[in-house]
């Protein structure tokens, strides 16, 4: 066992979990020191900064850190909001609970290991150990919900880490359009590790925007798992502006027949941030398809990376799957690192990627320049115009409002703004 | 599916079973060294080649750091434990004096192997105007056309003859491509090998014919590791080819070479293989490990280096013929078809890495996968700072025969130059049932149609090859793949 | 000098113009005299350098101009990048318009027209305004509304392009408009509606350069030159009668007499 990983479940024990929740946290550390967290060796971590686990402080953070409502974006309309603090829930800020939530503290079936052990689901392992509270949100059949959860990262790592716990659950043709948020209460350096399982049954649907906007300082590692069933459909899009470092996981099983899931991902890195991600979506059934977009920008000298694997195994006759994975460099130190990969075991297939990375179109840019565009204004706008491709897919009109704000914010251009 | 397809597939999977058409060995009496790897091994290969000091040196310190190496272990290949104490590391035909001093030397009996394998090693040879260095085993056996050759000032020799004849070169570039230290397989051969290709083409010089080796493993228990490396001083062209066979035999033979490229200013090198090693039977018994090291450095101004390849003999074929772009505006290309069928695993690709400004590279690669083939495309494009406006372009795809074969993709794409641009692309999909039946319902047979269609989606490669080789790589495609339609 | 004694009164000259794109040399001594109030029409066989000659004065990068000069309002063009030629009123209709997928079309329009009123000291244009402006020059181009929320020229027809085109050209009114090959692949209707938008801002100040293959363009837009360029440099000019020759004779005959 590496000293990182004896740390990890020494810090676990000494967290003292009581109970059956208590036995399962103590399993997935021991599971977890036993496979150890990844290094930058592992194929799937290297463009990750796993450098700073090696200072890190596991222990979770205290319940009761205050945190006003101003902290918190402006409520989207119809979506009932659910607030974690450092993991924690936060009644006073959520508003009445709605259809299928429960915050997992209280309920009746406490967080259970992470089902994929080891592997690129390490850090689930981790969440698993530590997690507080979380929240749990179970349709039942034909239900239908729209809700926002807000996690809210409050405290200095030095203190604790924060822990945000997600499952999800759709019965037979449930739908839930879902708002994931990560932030932080002002400019703490805070390190936070989510987890979130998502199981669809036959023809449930999930939508799901997450955005994660950590202060700057942040260290963010979080696990998605994704089990899909017969026609079921998830449409997932990302916004990752934040973090001074962060990696995402992101693991789909499209197991039943005709499921089909569609993700469309932005990733902005500027300063020294490092935005990795890394998805794997394995087609198992039949028919079942995989729409897949990244679009990344890196400025000054941070690096964006996606790593986005396709695995079609012998049994998924008729899958069908598209890579678009694009990164743009904007800056002189900056780094792109793009990885469509394939990996196939039957013949009836239709997958295609495309990748690239590299700077501005010139004949874009020209063109805009042939109007009078400055060329700070025209190069701000085609990059604007790059995450579009990811961003537009947002139907929630407030929603893109906010994110859109966000973006122009961070393309430091007032005009986008006043274009919103 | 429609019985025309089934029975067009029926058709096709007994052509599948057509066998590998080189596989015969020559009985030759052959002096071969005891199984082994050891200080004492490598000592004697270098003395048996009467090589410098240096050059023994070189080879007991690659031979001490392969010692501290592990074997590398890949996730997609599927290799049988190989046990580098039951290989022998040399084995040389055996001749009444030092070797063969003309043609007229050379034992008849490999005289006629290569006159099976169609290597046109006589001078009146169907296809005159290519000169070639025949590698048996482990040595270099003739070489022809040396005098006009020498003529235009060219060195193309066996390596254990450029040693005694070009030390100086030897010494400059051998290993400053690969060094020793590269991998465990260049690791291996750089303490082993035995012979290969020496080529050095001087300044300005076009080379007045194709230069081409030939590579045969006969010996039972042997490994081949030979060792090539080819110099294109400032504004040279030379253009080479590699062929490879190998006896059928049940067990797996180790074949670990390296190839070294070095271009001056404004030098071309255009390097092309047709590998057809024994892929080992249809249930995926015997066939030749081919693991082997390949890479050139672009390090003069506008220098250019083409890899082209046709793979598909081997059981495992490893290799990633590479380009290192550190002169400005060099330009690295890599054009390759693999195909696999039966046990075959191909795990194959290249490294473009741009160092300098303004270069260019561009990668063609098409896999075909049949029977329960794995087949592996595997490229990193890597754009340093200092790549200012250096560009790539990539075209990867890959089809599929028959649901039990697999077709991999794992490209890397690594940019640190915001003006350099690199683009992408790949698809993977079974061949065209469409197409098929299109060239069915023209009359054309399922035989033919496939090969139609296949050497359609190989065309972009096959044009990269000379003239001879292109048809050599069509014939061999079509006897390695014929059929499989699922 | 001379130009210093008396100031320059024409709208652009090309003097001796030539340039190189890719290391070869495309332009060899082209010279061309545009004053106010006149309307060119450039026509040529294909790659003698009509667009290049476009790019050259657009100051698109990678165009290399060897020798020559080309002054623009009196000034030297050349010195100038590509978008402050723009805010001086110099417009290129480009012969394959690029599309630009998540830039709005009516956001480029207003950015383009207040980058060029800030040149001019003018206050940035009321979006009201802006909007009743926009709207009057779609419905001359007969352009739904649904373009101005479309991504600029983003799966637009060849034709839609070209009007697009236009309708950039009729917002920003520019002193010059050099219009390239504005008329391939415009059906009948579509050619009359783009020669009434060209018409519409003909005056004495502005200038309009048309590059095209078709006499017919010219039926409806009266030109009062016409050129032949061919290899790179202006080998006849004329009136628009020499347009009515070229279409009966073809261009060998130009070029057979200019050799
Ligand atoms: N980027 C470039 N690289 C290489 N050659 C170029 C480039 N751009 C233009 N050329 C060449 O320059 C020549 C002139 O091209 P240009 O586009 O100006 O022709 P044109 O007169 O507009 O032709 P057309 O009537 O077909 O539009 C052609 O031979 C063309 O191939
Ligand atoms: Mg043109």
């Amino acid at each position: 066992m590496s000293a990182l990983a004896h740390r990890i479940v020494e810090e676990s024990t000494a967290a003292g979990f009581a109970g059956p929740a208590g036995a399962r946290r103590r399993a997935a550390a021991a599971a977890l020191g036993s496979v150890g967290l990844p290094t930058s060796r592992d194929e799937n971590w290297k463009y990750a900064s796993l450098r700073p686990l090696e200072r890190q402080n596991f222990t979770p953070a205290p319940r009761g850190v205050t945190i006003t409502a101003a902290v918190l974006p402006a409520p989207i309309t119809g979506f009932a909001r659910y607030v974690f603090v450092d993991g924690h829930f936060a009644p006073a800020l959520s508003a009445a609970p709605g259809a299928g939530f429960a915050a997992l503290a209280a309920a009746e079936t406490p967080p259970a290991a992470a089902a994929a052990v080891g592997g690129d689901a390490r850090f689930a392992l981790l969440n698993a150990a530590f997690a507080q509270d979380g929240a749990q949100l179970k349709l039942g059949r034909g239900e239908n919900a729209r809700a926002e959860v807000v996690f809210v990262a409050a405290s200095e790592a030095a203190v604790g880490a924060s822990y945000p716990r997600l499952e999800i659950e759709l019965a037979e043709g449930a739908q839930l359009e879902l708002i994931e948020r990560h932030l932080g209460a002002g400019e703490v350096a805070a390190f936070v590790n989510s987890a979130l399982t998502v199981q669809l049954d036959r023809g449930a649907q999930l939508r799901h925007t997450r955005l994660q906007d950590l202060p700057a300082r942040a260290l963010s590692f979080d696990t998605l798992s994704a089990e899909l069933h017969d026609g079921s459909a998830y449409r997932l899009l990302g916004v990752a502006t934040g973090a001074q470092s962060a990696r995402s996981t992101l693991l789909a099983r499209l197991a039943g027949e005709g499921a089909g899931i569609d993700m469309a991902l932005a990733a902005l890195g500027e300063a020294a941030q490092v935005q990795d991600a890394y998805a794997r979506i394995e087609h198992v059934a039949r028919n079942t398809r995989t729409e897949q977009l990244f679009r990344g920008i890196a400025a000054d000298r941070a690096r964006v990376a996606f790593n986005g694997k396709v695995v079609v195994d012998a049994g998924a006759a008729g899958t069908d799957s598209r890579q678009s994975l694009r990164g743009l460099l904007a800056g002189s130190q900056a780094e792109i690192d793009v990885r469509p990969q394939l990996e196939i075991y039957t013949d009836d297939v239709r997958c295609s990627h495309g990748a690239t990375a590299g700077k501005l179109d010139d004949a874009m840019l020209f063109y805009l320049l042939s109007r009078g565009l400055e060329p700070a204004t025209a190069q701000r706008l085609l990059k604007w115009a790059f995450l579009a491709d990811a961003f537009a897919r947002i139907e929630i009109p407030d929603l893109r409002r906010q994110i859109e704000a966000r973006l122009a914010g961070a393309l430091h251009d007032g005009a986008l703004k006043e274009l919103l | 599916m429609s019985e025309e397809t089934r029975q067009t597939q029926a058709e096709l999977e007994s052509l599948l079973a057509r066998g590998y058409q080189h596989g015969f060995v020559t009985e030759i009496e052959s002096d071969t060294v005891p199984p082994g790897l050891d200080e004492d091994v490598v000592r004697l290969i270098s003395r048996k080649k009467g090589e410098p000091a240096f050059l023994t040196e070189w080879r007991l310190k690659a031979l001490r750091h392969f010692f501290t190496m592990a074997e590398p272990h890949w996730a997609h290949l599927k290799i049988a434990p190989i046990d580098y104490q039951s290989i022998s590391y040399y084995s040389a035909p055996k001749t009444k004096k030092d070797g063969p001093k003309s043609l007229e030397e050379v034992d008849p009996k490999l005289l006629a192997t290569y006159e099976k394998l169609g290597v046109p090693l006589h001078e009146r040879a169907r296809l005159a105007g290519v000169a070639v260095d025949a590698v048996f085993d482990s040595v270099s056996v003739a070489t022809t056309f040396k005098e006009k050759l020498a003529a235009a000032g060219v060195v193309f020799c066996p390596f254990s003859e450029a040693v005694r004849s070009h030390p100086e070169l030897i010494e400059q570039y051998l290993g400053s491509v690969v060094p020793y230290t590269d991998n465990y397989f260049a690791t291996l051969n750089s303490a082993v090998f035995s012979d290969g290709s020496f080529v050095y083409i001087p300044k300005g010089v076009r080379c007045p014919m194709e230069l081409s080796t030939y590579f045969r493993i006969n010996a039972l228990n042997t490994g081949q590791f030979e060792r090539t490396l080819i110099i294109a001083d400032a504004g040279s062209y030379v253009s080479y080819l590699e062929g490879c066979s190998a006896p059928q035999r049940d067990e797996n033979q180790l074949h670990a070479a390296v190839v070294e490229l070095v271009a001056l200013d404004d030098a071309y090198i255009k390097y092309s293989t047709v590998q057809n090693w024994y892929p080992g039977d249809a249930d995926g018994k015997g066939g030749i490990y081919n693991f082997v090291t390949k890479r050139g450095e672009c390090r003069g101004r506008n220098s250019r280096i083409s890899w082209t390849q046709v793979e598909t003999g081997s059981a495992i074929t490893w290799k990633y013929p590479s380009c290192v772009l550190k002169g400005d505006g060099s330009i690295g290309e890599f054009y390759s078809v693999a195909t696999v069928n039966n046990h075959q695993q191909a795990d194959t690709g290249t490294k473009m890495i741009h160092v300098g400004r303004d270069t260019r590279s561009t990668i063609v690669s098409k896999g075909i996968s049949a029977g329960h083939g794995q087949n592996t495309y595997r490229g990193l494009v890597r754009m340093l700072p200092s790549a200012q406006a250096a560009r790539n372009f990539t075209q990867c795809d890959s089809l599929l025969m028959g649901g039990k074969c697999g077709a991999h993709t794992f490209p890397y794409v690594e940019v640190k130059n915001e003006t350099a641009t690199v683009e992408h692309e790949a698809s993977t999909s079974k061949i065209s049932e469409d197409q098929l039946f299109y060239c069915l319902a023209r009359g054309i047979g399922a035989e033919d149609a496939v090969n139609m269609i296949v050497s359609g989606f190989c065309k972009s490669v096959f044009k990269e090859l000379p003239m001879e080789f292109a048809v050599e790589a069509q014939n061999l495609l079509a006897v390695s793949l014929e059929g499989a339609v699922g | 000098m001379e130009n210093m004694k008396n100031p320059d009164t024409a709208l652009l000259r090309i003097e001796n113009l030539h340039a190189k794109v890719a290391g070869k040399e495309i332009l060899n001594g082209l010279s061309l005299t545009v004053e106010r109030g006149e309307v060119h029409a450039i026509m040529g066989p294909n790659g003698s350098g009509k667009s290049t000659l476009a790019s050259v004065l657009a100051g698109r990068p990678g165009y290399e101009v060897t020798q020559g000069r080309v002054s623009f309002e009196g000034r030297d063009l050349l010195s100038l990048p590509p978008e402050e030629r723009a805010r001086a009123g110099l417009f290129l209709g480009f012969q394959y318009p690029v599309e630009i997928p998540g830039v709005n079309n009516v956001y480029l329009l207003k950015a383009a027209l207040n980058a060029q009123r800030k040149t001019r000291g003018l206050p940035e244009v009321d979006a009201f305004e802006f909007l009743t402006l926009v709207r009057e020059k779609m419905k001359l181009m007969r352009m739904e509304d649904s373009f101005l929320s479309r991504g600029v020229n983003e799966g637009f027809s060849g034709g839609e392009k070209k009007r697009n085109e236009i309708l950039q050209m009729l917002v920003l009114e520019p002193q010059l408009a050099i219009l390239d090959e504005t008329d391939s692949g415009l059906d009948i209707d579509a050619l009359k509606i783009v020669a009434a938008g060209v018409n519409s801002l003909r005056s004495p100040e502005r200038a309009c350069v048309l590059v095209t293959h078709y006499q017919r363009l010219l039926d409806y837009i009266v030109p009062d030159q016409v050129h032949v360029l061919i290899r790179g440099r202006i080998v006849k000019s004329g009136d628009k009668s020499l347009a009515l020759e070229l279409e009966r004779r073809g261009y060998d005959w130009v070029a057979g007499a200019a050799a």
